[in-house]
């Protein structure tokens, strides 16, 4: 397993949003499928996952529903909303900006003048 | 560690946040189990190894539990809006179905709302809203008593309160007058004398310029004047330029030092200038002429209690001084804002009580409609309660329903109360303070706000408790609609009873006043007052400047105006009778001595010869006075049968001698006849009254009528035409003399009523409307009950009742509600009339023809309002009433 990383405050809510543009999922899929992503170099705690999933439900972005799984269990499946798709749009668009900003700064070799 | 399984069934009731996020965490737990065996592990240590990566699963259900909460809270507030808004658009659509019963609804309202609205407006210009300065609550109006009676106040005292007293900021001394203003057209204006610390204690920045100066109290220095902001657009046409310069006024110069904002007024709004009140050495030690108004600023912290007896303490003080003119004598302290709307208070919240009677009444009659749709609706009520609405969205329903007719009520009602209110200040007595200031402010938009707010709920409230309650009621019946439900009608009835007896209430009161003006019509006033003629002028300048001069050219005027056309007859009175304003005097008699506080005292008039035969007067014994009782003969005098009745109720008044009025020692006077009593106010019993001829008038006189008298002139011509004719002749003698208070008789005397018509007029329109929407409600009822039990007639005029009976059985039913709510109004009436007895005129407020007449008219509308719905009812047809 790679180095842990912490994420910095509210980059989970994006990763959920990208999660779940590829269908319906319950918590443990979400927080499964994160990590897998990432190659294994995110962990998500189950300690912020949920705070985290019923946060953005309370504020509309993805709606929940219980459904029967095959092995007979009730789960707790979440999807994305329209105003979940569309803080998506935004949320990523900012942390590429961040990102590409940041990197850039790094990046640059030049010495201020 | 999980709740009991059947917890989760608690969903069906709605969501269960508890067992939601326990169930969610429980779910995680079996799937990370099933991943780690997956990949080898025991189950056990799985299972152990996934509840360890919870970490503390309690604090984390906690958060998750919070968070689910304030989404479930916003939910329901969201769906509540939601829920509220849809309900709004189905009322104003189900209305929309029903546009009889809307328009009615709304239209009653908007009346009610309105009616009582403008109302609202006048009283709360008059009564309630605070004066333009700080500090308006410790405004106080001080006067002296006379063994309790409240007199004016004397100068002396007035320097004395100056020094002495301890609980005021400032003192000040105020004194109506009339001025000549000679700049240009002469102008007679309205006036007052004022000490300049009436200024300090309602400070309001002036509009230019300045107010007077503390040294301008004293004589010498006291030709200077205060415009007031009307005086100074009209007649300066607002050029700043004035200030600072000289005008004339009767026939000398003041200078102007300032204008006044335009709000400004000290008593009574009405004075046009202001001229300092310089009170002379001997005016400051005159204690026994009581002639000057005394505002004052209590200090903050002062109360009115501590005000009233640092008063006393100081008359008591002034008693030491001057215990002879001040026997009996102390001083009382008035709320200023109190004081000046006193004599208004009474009339303005009567009539606001009986427009609230008349809102009360128009939301009776819409809940009466509303409660009928309610009953009719009460299977589709049920219906929505068996699909799942809860009993709030059955009374939130009902209240959407009123909301929307309140509301359109009280958009219309806003153009109602402009018009009420503009057709209300065409008719009130122009002398009630403050009354241009009604109109639509915002504590009048605030105030109709809430009324139809409080109205909404009133309406609302009813039909969706009984919706409620028919709820049950229909699911146990099955929904069939049989014959009349008697505690379904019971209500109806309350209302309908309370209806008329608002009603009654209202007829009584207006009868009330009917009655009261009819009084006054009839009050024999004393004279004929018909083609009488009165106008003022006063001998001002420096051209009259003795009593002689003006005692000759006032009969000069007289003889003017008996030469033209028309003029029956002509002459001059002081202060004539209803046209305001008197001249109190203390009345000795020759040979006699009366205890102190017990002198006869009477009002004394200065007349021309020929008064009395101008006017029409009764001589009940003696002579009148002619032009020889002139300034060489003999002094005489005449009295009124109330002031001989006084001074010699045994004996003949003719040829007895008294005095009044002269300063130093009186010179007796013969009295030479008794003439019947004249009314100086049409609403006040006949006081004593003296009368002196103009050329025998003590020099002092004068100045208490600032040199002028009123002409009274009778004629048999066009009344205008003769109001001209005098002002022409007038100016021929003396172009700068203006002419005032020119009115005839008959305007007089509609001043002199003007409050009572207004509240007549008033009351009368309001009672209108109140029997208008008590025959609606009670043909309403009657209507609907009849309508209802078409069944039961059906099956009554099948077993043999004739027409007749039917008809008798439904007049029956309207008229028992008719006579108990006469009953109830009765009673009403009885108890809120009481607080009228002020405003009526030798009526009391019980009067037991009132209140039957008044009944009888009740009855007889009730009646008609039954016998619509009755007829309807016996011509039911059997068979198809049977069959439907």
């Amino acid at each position: 397993m790679a180095d842990r990383v912490e994420l910095p405050q509210g980059t989970l809510e994006t990763l959920i949003l990208k999660t779940l543009t590829w269908g319906t999922m319950h918590g443990f899929g979400i927080g499964r499928w994160i990590e897998q992503a990432s190659g294994d170099s995110l962990t998500i705690e189950e300690g912020s996952l949920y705070p985290a999933l019923h946060r953005m439900e309370k504020r509309g972005w993805i709606e929940a529903e219980w459904r029967q799984t095959e092995n007979n269990r009730r789960g707790k499946y979440y999807a994305l909303t329209a105003e979940g798709r569309r803080q998506l749009k935004t949320q990523a668009e900012s942390w590429l900006t961040i990102v590409r900003s940041v990197g850039r700064v790094l990046d640059t070799s030049k010495q201020p003048s | 560690m999980r709740d009991p399984s059947w917890r989760r069934y608690l969903r069906f009731w709605g969501p269960d946040v508890r067992s939601d996020v326990d169930d969610e965490l429980a779910f995680h737990v079996e799937l990370r189990v099933d991943q780690l065996v997956a990949q080898g592990m025991d189950p056990a240590a799985a299972r152990a190894e996934a509840w360890r990566r919870i970490g503390d699963a309690d604090v984390l259900a906690r958060t998750c539990r919070e968070i689910d909460g304030e989404r479930l809270t916003i939910e329901r507030r969201r769906e509540w809006v939601q829920g509220t808004w849809t309900e709004l658009r189905v009322a104003a659509r189900q209305l929309r179905r029903y546009p009889v019963l809307a328009s009615v609804a709304v239209l009653t309202l908007a009346l009610g709302l309105g009616a009582t609205t403008a109302i609202f407006s006048v009283l709360y210009a008059v009564m309630l809203r605070p004066l333009p300065y700080a500090g308006a609550d410790r405004m106080v109006r001080i006067t002296e008593t006379m063994r309790g009676a409240e007199t004016s106040v004397g100068p002396g005292q007035f320097a004395e309160w100056l020094t002495r007293t301890r609980a005021f900021e400032s003192v000040g001394a105020y004194q109506p007058t009339t001025f000549n203003l000679t700049e240009g057209t002469p102008e007679r204006v309205r006036a007052a004398f004022a000490t300049s610390g009436l200024f300090r204690a309602r400070y309001v920045k002036p509009a230019l310029g300045r107010y007077f100066l503390p040294e301008e109290d004293q004589v010498g220095r006291e030709h200077v004047v205060v415009l007031s902001h009307g005086l100074f657009e009209q007649r300066f046409s607002g050029d700043a330029r004035i200030v600072g310069r000289p005008i004339s006024m009767n026939g000398e110069t003041y200078t102007v030092v300032g204008v006044a904002p335009s709000e400004f007024s000290i008593a009574t709004p009405g004075d046009q200038l202001w001229v300092p009140l310089a009170l002379t050495a001997q005016h400051k030690s005159t204690f026994s002429d009581h002639w000057l108004t005394v505002f004052a600023k209590r200090k903050p912290g002062v109360s009115q209690a501590q005000a009233q007896r640092d008063m006393e303490r100081v008359s008591r003080e002034i008693a030491q001084l001057h215990p002879d003119d001040m026997v009996d004598r102390s001083a009382r302290v008035y709320d200023f804002h109190d004081d000046l709307v006193a004599d208004h208070e009474r009339s303005l919240t009567t009539l606001f009580g009986a427009v609230g009677f008349v809102l009360l009444l128009a939301c009776l009659n819409v809940t009466n409609l509303l409660l009928a749709r309610a009953t009719v609706r009460r299977k589709e009520t049920a219906i929505r309660a068996a699909l799942g609405a809860t009993r709030g969205n059955i009374v939130r329903h009902f209240l959407m329903e009123s909301i929307v007719l309140a509301a359109s009520g009280a958009v219309l009602a806003f153009f109602v109360s402009r018009l009420t209110l503009r057709a209300l200040l065409g008719l009130a007595p122009a002398e009630i303070p403050g009354l241009d200031h009604a109109g639509q402010g915002p504590p009048t938009a605030v105030f109709l706000a809430a009324t139809s707010l409080a109205v909404a709920v009133f309406l609302g409230l009813l039909p969706a408790l009984r919706g409620l309650r028919s709820v049950e009621a229909v699911l146990r019946m099955g929904g069939r609609t049989g014959g009349a439900t008697t505690t379904r009608d019971r209500l109806r009835n309350v209302l309908v009873v309370s209806e008329v007896a608002l009603a009654l209430a209202l007829v009584a009161g207006a009868g009330l006043f009917v009655r009261s003006a009819r009084k006054l019509n009839d009050v024999d006033v004393g004279f004929s007052p018909s083609g009488l003629i009165t106008a003022r002028v006063s001998l001002a300048s420096a051209r009259y400047s003795t009593p002689a001069i003006i005692q000759r050219t006032y009969p000069e005027i007289v003889d003017r105006l008996r030469r033209l056309p028309h003029v029956v007859s002509a002459s001059a009175n002081s202060t004539p009778p209803l046209a305001g304003g008197t001249v109190g005097v203390d009345v000795r008699v020759e040979g006699r001595t009366y205890a102190p506080g017990n002198e006869p005292d009477a009002r004394f008039h200065v007349v021309t010869a020929g008064y009395f035969e101008t006017v029409r007067a009764r001589l009940d014994a003696g002579r009148l006075f002619t032009d020889s009782d002139n300034g060489h003969a003999p002094l005489v005098a005449m009295i009124n049968e109330t002031l001989a009745r006084r001074l010699w109720p045994n004996e003949s008044a003719i040829g007895k001698r008294i005095s009044c009025c002269a300063e130093g020692p009186a010179p007796w006077r013969e009295v030479i006849g008794v003439v019947g009593d004249m009314r100086q106010f049409l609403r006040r019993e006949p006081v004593p009254e003296l009368y002196v001829p103009i050329e025998q008038t003590p020099a002092n006189t004068w100045t208490w009528h600032g040199n002028s008298l009123a002409f009274v002139v009778r004629t048999d011509g066009d009344l205008a035409d003769a109001t001209r004719e005098i002002r022409a002749a007038i100016a021929e003698t003396d172009v700068t003399l203006p002419v005032y208070d020119a009115l005839t008789y008959d305007e007089l005397l509609k001043i002199a009523s003007a409050s009572n018509r207004f509240s007549t007029v008033l009351f009368s329109v309001l009672a209108g409307l109140a029997l208008v929407l008590a025959a609606v409600g009670l043909y309403g009822v009657l209507a609907f009950s009849v309508a209802q039990r078409s069944f039961e007639m059906g099956v009554r005029v099948a077993l043999g009742a004739r027409p007749i009976d039917v008809l008798a059985l439904v007049t029956r039913q309207g008229m028992l509600l008719v006579a108990a709510g006469l009953a109830l109004g009765l009673a009403v009436a009885m108890a809120a009339s009481r607080v009228m007895s002020s405003l009526l005129y030798q009526v009391a407020p019980t009067d037991p023809v009132t209140y039957l007449a008044a009944g009888v008219l009740l009855v007889v509308v009730g009646a008609v309002a039954c016998y619509v719905p009755a007829r309807r009812a016996s011509r039911a047809d059997p068979t198809t009433a049977l069959r439907a």
